[in-house]
């Protein structure tokens, strides 16, 4: 394996988590999710156990090749041709999702914040900030997500906290519970965990962990964090907009902390939300950039660092053809396509590699990786 | 003439003719010289025949006389140093200081001491010294008074050795053998004292130049904790530093840089505590310099800094000893350069410019609230112009209503757009503050008030800027005096924030922040990563991060330098109030 | 390496980048902040605005001088909000500003044909915030927002602050945007804002026009069908859990012509759904704690007897302004500002979808069991009043 940087637990915990965080931030797509009512927040805990089941091929697949990430495994197992093609399909659909946060996070921008600016701006702007970044590699992505994790964490504590105390929270608004009985909110929890591409960056990670004996650890404890900031904002957006009204708006947390108003004193405070936004858009976009780019490496042993432009000046076109306007973006992010897209990728393409491999009983030369280690 | 001049009574003996390549540097010079006086005899030949010499006199007489000016080219003592050879003294007391006459020829400020010892024997002898680097009073009383007034033997050897033991009063005396020491020695402000029929000469440490005496220094000003501060001299500092650290663990190691200069510099670190390939390092990268001249410890740190282009320093100082103490205990590695009161110190990490080392000082709880204090200022002081033109211009809906209508009213009418306007009055500042500091003091402060008046009250009264600008300038001005180690940055940073501010608002500060964090997470200084213990985080760090523990609390040094003796304390320091049972 | 130069030139391209940015640049001195907005019909059908502009005076940053308006006001006409508003730049030379708007002012005439379509777009729109102070002009928007206000340079200001002044009384509702919104939102509910009408008053003994916060209006999904009186405001607010302070005035127990003002501290209510023989009952308790505030009669009121009598004719009082509310949105308008609907739903989601869509027809058939719990704590200051005899 090539020296990609060496990331440790908590590193991995937190870019799970920011990354994870960054979709419920603003659109929090899981409103429209089955049920689709009032009973939305009751997927979070589903949505967390289904993460865990969709993580398990991954997680296996890493135990018998620790050395290797996916791109590299589809090689050993499936053959040159097959693996070579698997990679490839990977790397595009890293470039996708990056090209996907990136529009999701100019849309915003460029509907809520400053509406004459081109899209193609915040795109470029945004992308050059992380090809800075990719350029210096996953240990310094790893440390500017450590910086970036407790501001993130604590600016929704506070804005939570302040609309909470604007008196807009009214859980009267979670009521009645389970009104279309349990099995939507199931499949809603099965739907909105398909939307965890995190998995696979995971997947992509492992391999660069420094200490490998929690790796369980690092995984549940990411997962399990978001859940919690998950179900945090899901709470405040329901109880301050009630489920109908909630579904009207294209920004729930964001309307919710338009109204802060705290003693007629404390008002105006978006700026919180914009800060961990764009700090949280950063992290995600660098984060499958770099992936594209570490896998692209990965198929030919090279230095990754000559693929950092080309992939960049990808994705930017590609994040204006994903979505040409934010309906359509919407619409492809809503539950109907995307999370069967995402099931191919974090867990079809897995456990059938895994299934293969095991009846082929391949597994890492040890040998191997340990020589890889020394380089 | 010939060429062989062994028999010129100038080279009696040519012991040290040893290596070839002396021999044949000493034998061109010789050749040039003789074709030099066989180009004049020719010349003088052919004046006399040709009867003109009356009229060729002076100009003859003239030439005749650079020749034998010349002369001391031949010197061997000067012909080994001149060409960088390693060269040991000649036995003749005259060879040496001819030598050394010529080495230092128009030094005025170098002075030799002929005389001759004893009063029968009369051995040739001569005390060299550079004027105003020694000390007048010990040369006269310990060095010279004693030589002239003691009786000795013949034997040179004896002589030498009783000179050494019963003659000279001096505490520091060491034999050196090579001209090059002899040199340097001279150099360094001490007496050098040759003696005939010897290839040894005698340093005497007589060091006795003026310098400041230790007071508390400007920069770091304290309430509580020690008032010293280092000076110029390069012993008294190691001297204040060993006498905060009496432990034979604490090395200093002595360098010389500066191929002109050669400025003493001196790495001091306490082994057993310190992370040894730090000291590699640091010493692998003072090797490569080659540099011909030193002045300031500036020049060093430029020259082994981490990352050259980068805004932030990785490489700290300091001016007070019980600074440095705490530092190298902490497990870093100080660079003394004689010349300047500043000490570098590395690893130097981010998070150290919110420390003084007055916090270590006073109760944790204030200092933990000047912590945050310090922190938020410096936060500040590099977001709030840009913060002021982001809102002002971009996006209105953040401001408060009250806040609204009176900046409204104040920018009504002012000529220039928010940014141009905090640009204008942050340069204005900068000027100000740079006309402060040159300026004489009586005359600096002058020139700040009349700066202030003029720009504060006037432009505003005039209608040039609105008055929030110059509370948010001002406000940033006194916020950035909080962390006076990243002023400079912050000043960069400040004007780079404030342009991308102008040019898209919030967005573009936020931009400006993320460059800036992934830069600073990129930094490494000596191997250390520049942001830790907040990137990679190390929790136990953080207990001297944004609070100060108390003493007793703060049980391990920083683990982030890798120190190999973590441990500062023992367990249970922790104070408990004794109950009086009685 | 090669690609160490890149990094400058990374930079240098994000600078450049930057320099053709300013997309949203707009200077404070080349903006006209709108203060409030009022809207009204034209005869012809288009909508007419009149923008309440603030006019920061050029010098003396925010003092104190001279006694005029620091607003201007302008009317401008078109077939959208959207239109009008571009519309208006015409007469100003500035670009209206609306994020820092605090009222908006809706004229009777349009409410009655609905307003959906404004809060559609003060919702949609990124500038308008979602706590701006919704109003019905009882008359033309207009009128409201040219009136001046005694106290405040900024009339809209002066209507923020009246409205909040007025909130405390209890008598009327304050009403967001949001809240506004939120109501629509549930289609059962019956969405309520306050009144606001244009009365005389007088300055430096000139007669000016000045407002006055009354009434509260109620709508039918969008469309304004009714007003309730202060009473019945009052009584919808006690139903609705939203009383958070006024006075309840009942007649003193030893003198019935006299009045005991009685302070309301703090209260909140309960609503319970029953179901009994297809009958819908709701179950309302409503708490309440408050204090004596004033009495005007020269008898000791201090006893523990009376002061149970004082709690109970509180009680009564408030039973009364609950009726009135309730016989007023029941019978009168039916419409369901009291969120009935959406209480039915909460307790007993089964019954709700066969009642959700013939809501209109139940609600006036709703039973309502009234559950008061008052309590009186303080007495204030003083025990007696100084005419009153002295007992044993």
């Amino acid at each position: 394996m090539l020296d990609a940087g060496r990331i440790n637990l908590r590193q991995l915990c937190l870019l799970i988590f920011i990354s994870k965080n960054y979709l419920d931030l603003t659109y929090l797509l899981v409103l429209t999710y089955p049920p689709a009512n009032q009973d939305v927040w009751l997927i979070v805990p589903l949505h967390f156990l289904f993460n865990l089941i969709l993580m398990v091929p991954l997680y296996f697949l890493w135990l018998r090749f620790p050395q290797k990430t996916i791109v590299e495994c589809g090689q050993l197992i499936a053959g040159k041709a097959a693996g070579l093609a698997l990679g490839v399909l990977y790397i595009w659909y890293f470039i996708h999702q990056a090209a996907l946060a990136l529009s999701q996070f100019c849309e915003f921008l460029s509907t809520a914040i400053m509406p004459e600016t081109p899209f193609i701006f915040f795109a470029v702007s945004l992308m050059l900030v992380s090809a800075y970044a990719v350029w210096h590699g996953l240990e310094v992505i790893s440390r500017v997500a450590e910086l970036f994790a407790p501001m993130i964490i604590v600016s929704i504590l506070i804005a939570v906290l302040l609309v909470s105390l604007s008196g807009n929270i009214n859980l009267k608004a979670l009521f009645p519970m389970l009104e279309k009985g349990f099995l939507p909110v199931v499949y809603g929890g099965f739907l909105s965990s398909c939307k965890s591409i995190e998995l696979i960056g995971i997947a992509m990670l492992l391999p660069c962990l420094n200490r490998r004996k929690k790796a369980k650890a690092a995984i549940v404890c990411g997962l399990l964090l978001h859940s919690l900031f998950f179900l945090i904002i899901a709470l405040t957006v329901l109880g301050t907009f009630g489920a109908s009204e909630a579904k009207n708006t294209v920004y729930p947390f964001y309307d919710a902390i338009r109204l802060i108003s705290v003693g007629r004193f404390i008002e105006r405070v978006e700026i919180i939300y914009v800060m961990m936004w764009v700090l949280s858009a950063f992290i995600k976009v660098t984060l499958f950039y770099y992936l594209a780019v570490f896998g692209l490496s990965q198929l030919r042993l090279k230095d990754y660092k000559p693929f950092v432009l080309p992939v960049g000046t990808i994705i930017i076109p590609l994040s204006l053809l994903v979505a040409p306007n934010i309906v359509e973006l919407l619409e492809f992010t809503s539950y109907k396509i995307y999370p069967w897209y995402n099931l191919l990728f974090i867990f079809l393409i897995p456990a059938v590699l895994l299934v293969v491999a095991l009846i082929r009983k391949k597994e890492e030369d040890t040998q191997c990786g340990s020589a890889d280690l020394s380089r | 003439m010939t060429t062989n001049n062994h028999s010129d009574p100038l080279y009696p003996d040519h012991e040290w003719l040893a290596t070839n390549k002396s021999a044949v540097q000493q034998l061109n010079a010789l050749l040039e010289y003789a074709q030099q006086v066989e180009v004049f005899s020719k010349k003088a030949d052919a004046a006399f025949r040709a009867g003109q010499w009356l009229k060729m006199l002076n100009s003859l007489k003239e030439e005749y006389q650079a020749l034998e000016q010349q002369q001391y080219l031949l010197n061997p003592v000067y012909l080994t140093y001149a060409n960088g050879i390693k060269q040991a003294l000649s036995k003749e007391a005259a060879v040496n200081v001819n030598g050394l006459k010529a080495i230092f020829a128009q030094c005025s400020d170098l002075i030799i001491r002929e005389f001759n010892l004893g009063a029968t024997e009369q051995i040739p002898a001569a005390l060299v010294m550079i004027e105003g680097m020694v000390d007048r009073g010990a040369i006269n009383e310990s060095i010279l008074k004693p030589l002239l007034f003691t009786k000795y033997n013949g034997d040179i050897n004896g002589t030498l050795a009783f000179i050494k033991a019963n003659v000279l009063s001096v505490a520091n005396i060491k034999e050196i053998r090579t001209v090059r020491e002899v040199v340097d020695e001279v150099l360094a402000g001490n007496a050098i004292l040759i003696i005939d029929k010897s290839d040894i000469a005698l340093v005497s440490e007589v060091k006795g130049w003026e310098s400041r005496s230790v007071e508390e220094p400007d920069t770091e000003a304290v309430v509580r904790g020690p008032r010293e501060g280092f000076v110029e001299t390069i012993r008294t500092n190691t001297a204040l530093l060993r006498r905060k650290i009496k432990n034979p663990n604490l090395k200093i190691e002595a360098l010389k840089v500066g191929e002109k200069t050669q400025t003493a510099i001196c790495i001091a670190y306490i082994k057993g505590i310190v992370d040894e390939r730090i000291v590699q390092e640091l010493k692998k990268r003072l090797d490569k310099i080659e540099i011909d001249a030193v002045l300031e410890s500036g020049y060093i740190e430029n020259l082994i800094e981490d990352a050259p282009f980068s805004l932030f320093p990785t490489v700290g100082n300091s001016e007070k000893p019980d600074n440095v103490s705490a530092k190298l205990l902490e497990g870093r590695v100080a660079v003394f350069v004689d010349g300047t009161p500043f000490v570098l110190m590395v690893p130097y990490l981010f998070v150290e410019a919110f420390q003084v080392s007055e916090d270590y000082y006073s109760r944790p709880y204030y200092t933990t609230f000047i912590r945050w204090l310090r922190w938020f200022a410096f936060f500040t002081s590099t977001v709030l112009p840009a913060l002021y033109v982001a809102i002002t211009t971009y996006h209105q809906e953040l401001l408060p209503q009250a806040l609204l209508t009176s900046i409204a009213t104040a920018q009504e009418g002012t000529p220039f757009p928010a940014v141009v306007e905090a640009l204008l009055m942050q340069i204005i500042y900068e000027i100000l503050r740079e006309a402060g500091v040159r300026l004489p003091r009586p005359v600096g402060s002058a020139v700040s008030i009349v700066g202030a008046l003029v720009i504060g009250e006037a432009a505003v009264t005039a209608g040039l800027v609105g008055a929030p600008m110059v509370v948010i300038v001002g406000g940033t001005a006194i916020s950035s005096f909080l962390i006076p180690a990243l002023s400079d940055v912050n000043a960069l940073l400040r004007i780079m924030l404030i342009i991308m501010a102008g040019f898209s608002g919030i967005y573009g500060i936020i931009l400006g922040f993320i460059l800036t964090i992934i830069h600073q997470c990129s930094l490494r200084s000596f191997g250390v990563p520049y942001m830790s213990p907040l990137a990679p985080i190390n929790v136990s760090d953080l207990k001297d991060v944004f609070v100060r523990f108390p003493w007793w609390a703060m049980r391990t040094r920083p683990r982030v330098l890798g120190g190999q003796n973590p441990l500062r304390e023992k367990a249970g320091q922790k104070p408990k109030a004794q109950t009086n049972n009685n | 390496m090669w690609q160490r130069r890149l990094i400058p030139v990374i930079i240098c391209i994000l600078l450049s980048t930057m320099l053709t940015g300013c997309w949203n640049r707009k200077e404070l001195n080349a903006i006209g902040i709108v203060q409030g907005i009022g809207i009204d019909k034209t005869p012809e059908g288009q909508i007419r605005i009149t923008f309440q502009v603030l006019k920061p005076s050029s010098k003396g940053g925010g003092k104190e001088g001279g006694s005029d308006k620091a607003v201007w006001v302008t009317t401008s006409v078109g077939a959208t909000i959207q239109d009008t508003v571009r519309n208006a730049t015409k007469q100003s030379g500035r670009k209206f500003y609306v994020g820092h708007c605090k009222v908006i002012v809706i004229g009777e005439e349009v409410s009655r044909e609905g307003i959906e379509q404004f809060v559609e777009i003060f919702q949609r729109d990124h500038e308008f915030r979602p706590d701006v102070l919704l109003f019905i002009a009882r008359g033309k928007a207009q009128d409201v927002i040219e009136a001046d206000n005694l106290q405040e340079k900024v009339p809209a200001s002066g209507i923020a602050n009246l409205a909040t002044a007025t909130f405390a009384t209890s008598n009327v509702p304050k009403v967001t945007l949001h809240d506004f919104a939120k109501t629509l939102a549930s289609k059962t509910s019956a969405p309520f804002i306050p009144g606001i009408e244009v009365v005389e008053g007088k300055k430096d003994g000139k007669p000016i026009k000045v407002v006055q916060i009354d009434n509260t209006a109620v709508f039918k999904q969008d469309k304004l069908i009714g007003w309730l009186n202060k009473k019945e405001a009052r009584g919808m607010l006690w139903l609705l859990g939203k009383v958070k302070s006024g006075t309840v005035v009942v007649n003193s127990p030893q003198d019935e012509t006299q009045r005991v003002s009685l302070e309301i501290i703090r209260a909140a209510s309960d609503v319970d759904v029953e179901v009994i023989n297809n009958q819908i009952i709701m179950k309302v308790i409503i708490k309440e704690e408050g204090n004596l505030a004033e009495q005007a009669s020269a008898v000791n009121l201090f006893t523990p007897d009376i002061i149970h009598e004082l709690e109970a004719r509180k009680r009564a009082g408030i039973e009364d302004e609950v009726n009135a509310a309730l016989l007023k949105a029941q019978q009168e308008l039916d419409a369901d500002v009291f969120k009935f609907g959406e209480e039915v739903h909460r307790r007993n989601p089964k019954l709700w979808k066969d009642l959700k869509k013939k809501w209109d027809q139940e609600f006036p058939k709703v039973l309502v069991k009234l559950m008061i719990e008052v309590r009186l704590n303080r007495i204030g200051l003083h025990k007696r009043p100084q005419t009153a005899e002295e007992e044993g």
